[in-house]
């Protein structure tokens, strides 16, 4: 049913764009005694990057964490173009359009690369292989290069096994996994946190060229610059709750850090929660 | 500004990194067998002229025999290891089920098939706990499967009282274990056929890719969609049944069924040839053929030790001296390269 949808998605990528792309509602998450989240909401548009910072233990990685599918909400409801949605796991999510980049990029070092770009989505060969799930390597191996190709990735063959590659190829091969397979959301997880100046530069670059092709970015850093020469709107986060959400040419970043730290401000520059259509042109 | 291209982000680590490091890379994805296959050679060269008779047709396939058993134990142990886990229950398993099969068919009298299948299915299903109780129950392997080495030991004294099982043992059930089919053993023919069905498995088959993939990085395997509990199940009913595949035709080997044939000295015999075979106990890294050649190695350097007259104590040293050096090398390599090869 889920693939269902993903085919039905993808056959018209950003041609529905009455109402957010996505909705997450009163969203609540316990760890134990430890309230992570407490009622969040967040609105990701289409064709939208979204900033969403906040200190330490703010709940930022939960809540993304929740929207791929990794946790289960203990309370709330995800919305994905106004359709009230269940996934149980990540597979399910993506299988939605919603992949992660994680900051540790998080691949199978000892594993081929065409393995990592399929992993729990392997290309089965027909008739026999099918009932004993045998893998069509070839075909893999095939997508693979073209899906790195098409990112414009040249990291030789797709059989070397991931763990052979610099740090820079490895985040390369996350992020073609992430955006090869009709993506609609991609949450990166502080993507420049390991990577150098230059590199960190040209990713933020590579993230700015989403929304043009129909996929909405949702950008976790702590690096307050990059929210402000990236995103189109920016949420904050303390201690689990949702503190502010603002259009990045209303806030500076003295008050969203100011936020970030104490969890209020004195003159809060605009209301929250606003919705925006588009990516501004700034 | 318009960039479509991630290449930018590793374009100077690439031209540094893969220059220097290439050879030693193509080396270290091949040195591990090829390492074990110079060894075997040396070894064999060495005991060609130390012994009279090892290399006569008879001892080399009496080698392969003395393998077969410790082999299809290192199978379904080094499945598990690559998985990330461990299985230590395995001898205790094998016992039981050994003990099993020889209760159903020459006690009770059940037919050989069906005893055979039910055995092999219990061995499944003891390891399908273990992997339940280590998957979903979120017990480590070591301790899940120690406390089920403690209840396959209990339970198999409890119904034997110690006592073996040798009578009533025909000779269709024995031809399992010292059978010849042209001029191969049995164990020997099933131990052929089940690396290449495990080798086919770990490297064909969507399980097989998630086996490697949770003991890489569970995490990894976990966050990108792959059921990671199922696979664990899995992996652990797998060795499970491997160790009453063990239990069956050692039973058939020995002709009668002993409550302490495979315990833990023949278990560790087991694991030793997996390490030796270049399985990483940190998981995600091994091959059967890896696998095969350590078991191989081990038994050729326990038959040479024998054929020289050297002590069996002896031989527990010289396997113990192997297996520190073995890792010493794997870790050398590793570091040496970086990262898991």
């Amino acid at each position: 049913m889920i693939s269902q949808e993903l085919n039905n998605l993808s056959d018209s990528p950003s041609s529905r764009k009455n109402g957010p792309l996505l909705r997450m509602v009163n969203i609540s998450k316990n760890f134990g005694a430890v309230q992570a989240l407490k009622n969040v909401d967040l609105e990701l548009d289409h064709d939208e990057i979204l900033g969403l910072v906040g200190d330490n233990a703010a709940g930022k990685s939960t809540l993304m964490k929740i929207l791929a599918g990794v946790l289960r909400p203990d309370g709330g409801q995800i919305f994905f173009e106004d359709k009230l949605v269940h996934y149980k796991s990540p597979r399910e999510a993506r299988g939605l359009g919603i992949e992660m980049v994680y900051q540790d990029f998080a691949l199978c070092k000892n594993m081929w690369i065409a393995g990592n770009i399929f992993m729990a989505r392997e290309i089965i060969q027909g008739k026999l292989g099918k009932a004993l799930k045998v893998l069509d390597k070839k075909q893999m191996m095939d997508k693979s290069q073209k899906i790195l190709e098409k990112q414009k990735v040249s990291i030789g063959s797709c059989k070397n096994r991931a763990g052979e590659l610099s740090g820079g190829q490895q985040q390369s091969v996350a992020i073609a996994r992430a955006l090869g397979f009709n993506a609609r959301v991609v949450i990166m997880d502080e993507p420049t946190a390991s990577l150098g100046v230059k590199q960190a530069s040209r990713l933020l670059e590579i993230a700015r060229t989403l929304p043009g092709k129909g996929i909405s970015v949702v950008y976790i850093t702590h690096r307050m610059q990059d929210i402000f020469t990236l995103c189109n709107r920016v949420i904050v986060l303390k201690t689990g709750e949702k503190v502010g959400d603002f259009r990045i040419q209303d806030v500076t970043i003295d008050e969203i850090v100011r936020l970030m730290i104490l969890g209020k401000q004195e003159n809060p520059p605009v209301t929250n929660t606003i919705f925006i259509r588009g990516r501004s042109d700034s | 500004m318009e960039v479509n291209s991630t290449s930018d982000l590793h374009d100077s680590e690439q031209t540094s990194s893969t220059q220097s490091f290439k050879l030693l890379r193509v080396f270290a994805k091949i040195q591990g067998n090829v390492v074990l296959i110079i060894a075997i050679i040396v070894l064999s060269t060495v005991l060609a002229f130390a012994t009279e008779g090892f290399f006569t047709t008879y001892n080399l396939i009496n080698v392969l025999r003395q393998i077969s058993l410790t082999s299809l134990m290192a199978i379904g142990f080094g499945i598990a290891v690559i998985s990330g886990g461990m299985d230590i229950s395995m001898g205790n398993v094998a016992a039981m089920v050994g003990m099993t099969v020889a209760g159903l068919f020459a006690v009770f009298k059940v037919n050989l098939g069906i005893s055979i299948i039910l055995s092999l299915t219990l061995g499944l299903g003891m390891g399908l706990i273990n992997g339940a109780v280590i998957a979903y129950l979120g017990v480590p392997p070591f301790i899940a499967t120690l406390a089920m080495m403690f209840i396959s030991q209990g339970l198999t004294f409890e119904f034997t009282q110690g006592y073996p099982i040798y009578e009533g043992l025909t000779s269709n059930f024995l031809f399992i274990g010292q059978g010849y089919i042209g001029p191969l053993p049995v164990p020997v023919i099933i131990m052929i056929i089940m690396f290449i069905f495990a080798h086919l498995f770990l490297n064909n088959t969507v399980l097989g890719q998630h086996i490697y993939a949770i003991g890489g990085n569970e995490t990894a395997a976990r966050v990108t969609g792959v059921d990671v509990n199922r696979v664990k199940l899995i992996t652990f009913g797998i060795s499970g049944f491997f160790a009453a595949l063990t239990g069956v035709v050692m039973t058939a080997r020995l002709g009668s069924a002993q409550p302490a044939a495979a315990g833990m000295d023949f278990f560790l015999t087991a694991a030793t040839a997996a390490v030796l075979g270049g399985t990483e106990l940190s998981g995600g890294v091994g091959n059967m053929l890896g696998i095969l050649l350590g078991s191989l190695f081990l038994g050729i350097l326990n038959n040479g030790l024998t054929l020289l007259k050297i002590s069996s104590y002896f031989q527990w040293i010289v396997t113990g001296i192997l297996l520190i050096l073995a890792i010493v090398w794997h870790t050398t390599q590793k570091s040496s390269v970086g990262g898991k090869s």
